[in-house]
């Protein structure tokens, strides 16, 4: 029998364990000195020390946790009086913090090099769903009409960011859930190398290794349902799966992911992998190649020379994708980027006034 | 007569025992606390009403916090709710309190008490200033008792345990709803920063202990943070940024000119703090944008959990620094952070600067820079001699305050009663001399009149009694009763004498208003106004008055305290010897008609009305000693002692009645006043015929001689 209704908070906690089964094996890893575990915007997260004192460790994990809360207090859905939360009941945030601006840069750049198909303006698409499926647990699809219309909404170009302003468009929400993780990650991350730490596996949503496990063999994490193990170090690594939550449904089968282009659940891959030195990237493209082909991947991957993919297919083969080899890369990776910028003009916007 | 008595105290026990089988169902409705209301909260923490909410904590003890647009101002709870706050009556007392988060009293007001003192005879506006204006009171203070703090309002005037009781229950609760719910944890050992010291230092040494930071960022590794090429110069400074934390004297006032720190620190609020920025180089921290939107948006404050703009209000641009060996800047700016922004200077925090690639509006890449500043501990004040969260908990019980301060009082009121001791172990010798025992007696009476009542305000209730029954129905604590150690001792010395002659050793002696009376009606002798004898037989028939109004207190007390208290105002002690006459007409013409009223008839309030007298008279049935002495004559040969009597206790029948004796020892001063008692008088008379014609008589069978 499906549940009556899922709250959002329950069901990102079910994409969390889902998320966290499949990809890890390092959980369990012996060894460690200090291990913190425990929720951050509502998905299970995890601080591992290896070869530290555990004292100073333990007084690092509370320095990392203020600067999470710090940024949950900008990013969380839940939290009414969090920055997003305002944006997305006034439809306006003036005075972003420059966390906000940073985050929201990254998500228009990502969603610019994956043509649309990552786009935290979905949030409606998946209000429409939850609701619906409160108010009609055993017909959990809504009417393709209403998604149609519900889909019309959608789309991150028509938010307007400025120094000092964030403008959704009509009837526009964000949800920066996923994106969010993968920024407080990079976060810590740089707050934990900025303290001089090394030989640390944070969780916070998606994996980051800061420096090997120990000198010379690198963090090791194990791929679901396959026996194929990836090195990580100083990286990250996000995990995006079609099959972590599933509405119930009699047809279609909806996920949690929700392409931005269809309003339907992806169906095209089972698990997508992506390596990447920033969290944010790695998040932001596992969670958008979900909904792309594989040439549509590879062709965007040539703006990410450092990214590493594999995806899973849903006969569970896992293969690795690479970026397009004809593409013309222009000799720099930040090309394709620059010409998309409206202004051809990019020397960089530094003023030098008053 | 002993009938009609014994007939009181089956009637007392069957209040008792009503009360005892009420008291359940009292004690489930015992009172809840006044729900807290916003109303309340607003004006306690001064705020408009949309701005505010109040959201209960799931923690003990139970407090509202409160949130102002979503920012914590502080909680606010109920002293009942948080600790069973208890009045001098033994009743609740409930006062709505605010308390900020840096623990002080943000507001306080009471919302419910049966301070018998407070219900009648106050003006409620003297109780409600007195209750508000522990507002600002910082619950940190050590409170050492016998030291007034300045801070503290004053007590109510004549309502001073009742204001002790009221000025405990809020600072206790205060420091416990502050315990608990870890505002200590931050602000008792809370260190401070050095406002008030000012030692000349110039630019090198101001930088090299760390009261300026700097951070240079060059174009080259800019470029590399946007995985941009180098550039032409990649060693061209990007930014030469400087920051420093003015507010301490120190570094403020030697950076800039001490007119401009002046100003800019008297601009800013209490608590708040004064930031530098000062840069060369290509990029503005500034940017152009903050001018419209009201905020800068390149720079940003970091700290703990807290990210805080800096607002173009507090904002200031500085042309040049002052203190010597500073190099010219690019730009100089001084920024003040508010106190509500949470900031804490003696903590470490960042300053982030925001550089962004793309134009507004369009595709940007962002990236910040990090400078991280701790103030040097040089600025820092460690707190000292500020009680830790312990101490406060264990702050010595507000009793022990109360008879340390009274110290003096106590040692003249056991002086008092050792010399009454004395008086009533000794009375034969006392009494033996009539002149000397009038004079005694008229100098204690003052005594009583003027230090225990009148500067002491020492008077015993009939609600002490109240009180007392009450504690004894509904859980007895010692506390209650030790918060008034003079009316503590008094009931002490009282409770012995009571069981050993009597309720007159009180009455007589110890009643402030009794001791009134008796020398007013001195007074009323002196100038010859007559004295009414009252018919033994109405006489009589008056004294269950007051018994009957002491019954009434009772049970009416069991269940409506309040309007026992109303009815307790058939004593006029309050209005006398307390409030000293400064009352509503009606108390004063009640008191004064009383007063009269024992010009003509000695003691007349004590004698018919004394609620008091009456509530001692009914456990005085149990007394041992039968120490007033009488001959067989009287009642029979002699009636000299009963007329004499100042209360008429004397039955015409000769016996004294113990329920209304005042214990003054007038009867006794007759009964060895050989020129007084007739048995005397007839016995020298015998003994003088004897010695001329006729051998002794043999002498009735009774008390030792006269000397």
């Amino acid at each position: 029998m499906p549940p009556k209704s899922i709250s959002r908070r329950r069901f990102i906690s079910l994409i969390a364990i889902a998320s966290a089964l499949p990809t890890l094996a390092a959980a369990k890893a012996f060894g460690y000195t200090y291990s913190w575990h425990g929720t951050l915007m509502g998905t299970k997260a995890q601080l591992t020390f290896y070869g530290a004192s555990q004292q100073p460790a333990i007084e690092i994990t509370r320095t990392c946790l203020n600067e999470v809360r710090r940024l949950e207090n900008i990013f969380s859905l839940y939290q009414a009086r969090s920055e997003l939360s305002k944006l997305n009941r006034s439809g306006v945030l003036t005075a972003p913090s420059q966390d906000m601006r940073q985050l929201l840069a990254n998500c228009q750049h990502l969603h610019l090099v994956s043509k649309g198909n990552f786009d935290p303006s979905i949030q409606p698409l998946w209000a429409l769903r939850t609701n619906w499926l409160s108010k009609h647990p055993q017909r959990a699809d809504p009417p393709l009409a209403l998604i149609a219309q519900t889909k019309a909404l959608i789309g991150f170009d028509k938010i307007q960011l400025e120094e000092t302003r964030i403008e959704l468009g009509d009837a526009q929400a964000l949800t920066l859930n996923g994106i969010a993780q993968g920024y407080i990650t990079d976060r810590v991350t740089a707050l934990l190398r900025r303290a001089g730490w090394s030989n640390i596996l944070v969780n916070m949503g998606e994996y980051y290794a800061i420096g090997p496990k120990s000198k010379g063999s690198p963090f090791k994490l194990q791929l679901a349902n396959s026996s194929q193990s990836l090195a990580l170090e100083n990286q990250a690594l996000a995990s995006s799966s079609g099959s972590g939550f599933v509405f119930p449904s009699s047809n279609g089968r909806p996920t949690h992911l929700i392409n931005p282009k269809t309003g339907q659940s992806p169906r095209l891959w089972k698990t997508i992998h992506v390596r990447h030195p920033r969290a944010v990237i790695a998040d932001g493209l596992s969670t958008s190649f979900c909904s792309m082909n594989a040439a549509q991947i590879a062709s965007c991957l040539c703006h990410f020379p450092d990214a590493s993919v594999w995806a899973q297919v849903n006969n569970g083969q896992i293969k690795r994708l690479h970026a397009a080899q004809n593409q013309p890369t222009n000799g720099s990776k930040h090309a394709a980027v620059r010409r998309a910028i409206a202004n051809p003009n990019i020397t960089p916007l530094l003023t030098a006034s008053p | 007569m002993g009938q009609a008595i014994v007939r009181f105290l089956v009637a007392v026990c069957v209040i008792i025992l009503h009360g005892l089988v009420v008291r359940p169902a009292m004690a489930v409705e015992r009172p809840q606390s006044n729900a807290l209301d916003t109303k309340q909260t607003r004006s306690f923490f001064s705020s408009t009403p949309d701005e505010l909410s109040l959201r209960p904590v799931q923690r003990q003890p139970p407090a509202m916090k409160v949130f102002q647009r979503g920012k914590p101002l502080g909680y606010v709870f109920s002293t009942f709710d948080v600790s069973g706050s208890l009045g001098f009556s033994g009743k609740p007392i409930d006062i709505h309190v605010g308390l900020t988060l840096d623990g002080h009293i943000a507001g306080a007001q009471m919302v419910r008490h049966q301070e018998p003192i407070l219900v009648l005879g106050i003006s409620p506006k003297a109780l409600a200033d007195f209750v508000a204006g522990f507002k600002g009171f910082d619950i940190r203070t050590r409170l050492i008792p016998g030291k007034p703090v300045a801070a503290l309002p004053d007590a109510v005037s004549g309502a001073s345990v009742s204001s002790g009781v009221i000025r405990d229950s809020i600072i206790r609760s205060a420091r416990n709803v502050a315990i608990a719910h870890g505002l200590f944890a931050k602000t008792a050992r809370a260190q401070k920063i050095d406002r008030t010291s000012y030692t000349p230092k110039d630019w090198t040494t101001l930088r090299n202990e760390g009261a300026i930071v700097r951070k240079k960022i060059t174009m080259g590794e800019v470029n590399k943070a946007f995985d941009a090429p180098p550039g032409r110069k990649p060693e061209r400074p990007f930014i030469d940024l400087y920051t420093s934390l003015l507010t301490p004297p120190s570094i403020g006032q030697n950076l800039l000119k001490r007119r401009q720190y002046n100003e800019a620190i008297s601009r800013s609020g209490v608590g708040d703090n004064l930031l530098m920025i000062a840069a060369n180089g290509f990029y503005s921290f500034r940017g152009r944008a903050w001018k419209k939107a009201g905020f800068f948006d390149r720079i940003e404050i970091i700290q703990g959990t807290k990210t805080i703009q800096l607002k173009k209000a507090g904002y200031q641009l500085i042309s040049e620094l002052q203190a010597a060996g500073a190099p010219e800047f690019r730009e100089i700016a001084l920024f003040s952070l508010p106190r509500d922004t949470g900031f804490d200077p003696t903590r470490k925090w960042q300053l982030r600067l925001l550089v962004a690639r793309g134009e507004s509006g369009a595709i940007q890449q962002i990236k910040t820079f990090l400078i991280e500043y701790q103030l040097p501990a040089k600025y820092i004040i460690k707190p000292q001699g500020e009680p830790d969260t312990n101490s406060l908990s264990e702050a010595p019980e507000l009793w022990i305050e109360f008879w340390v301060t009274q110290k003096f009082k106590i040692a003249v009121l056991a002086l008092m009663l050792m010399v009454l001791t004395i008086i009533l172990f000794f009375q034969d010798a006392r009494v033996s001399r009539k002149s000397r025992y009038l004079k005694v007696r008229g100098g204690f009476l003052i005594v009583t009149l003027l230090f225990l009542g009148f500067y002491a305000s020492a008077q015993l209730s009939v609600l002490n009694v109240i009180t007392f029954i009450h504690s004894l129905l509904g859980g007895f604590r010692w506390e209650l009763f030790l918060l008034n150690p003079l009316v503590f001792v008094l009931w002490g010395f009282v409770a012995v004498a009571l069981l050993f002659w009597g309720r007159g050793v009180y009455c007589g002696w110890l009643c402030p208003f009794g001791a009134l009376q008796e020398l007013l009606n001195m007074v009323a002798r002196f100038f010859n106004i007559r004295q009414i004898n009252v018919p033994w037989g109405l006489h009589e028939r008056l004294w269950p008055l007051k018994y009957i109004l002491f019954l009434a207190i009772l049970a009416v007390s069991l269940n409506w305290m309040g309007k026992a208290y109303l009815l307790a105002e058939a004593e006029p002690f309050k209005t006398v010897i307390i409030l000293k006459f400064m009352r509503e007409w009606p108390f004063v013409l009640y008191a004064v008609a009383l007063l009269v009223a024992g010009l003509f008839i000695e003691r007349f309030y004590c004698r018919y009305l004394c609620p008091l007298g009456a509530a001692l008279a009914i456990p005085a049935r149990l007394r041992m000693f039968e120490w007033l002495k009488r001959r067989r004559q009287c009642g029979r040969e002699c009636r000299i002692c009963a007329s004499r009597c100042t209360v008429q206790a004397i039955h015409p029948m000769g016996n004294i009645n113990p329920n209304e004796c005042i214990y003054c020892l007038r009867c006794q001063m007759n009964y060895y006043d050989a020129t007084t008692c007739r048995a005397l008088k007839d016995r020298a008379r015998r003994r003088s015929a004897r010695s001329t014609t006729l051998p002794p008589a043999p002498l009735t069978k009774g008390p030792p001689d006269a000397p």
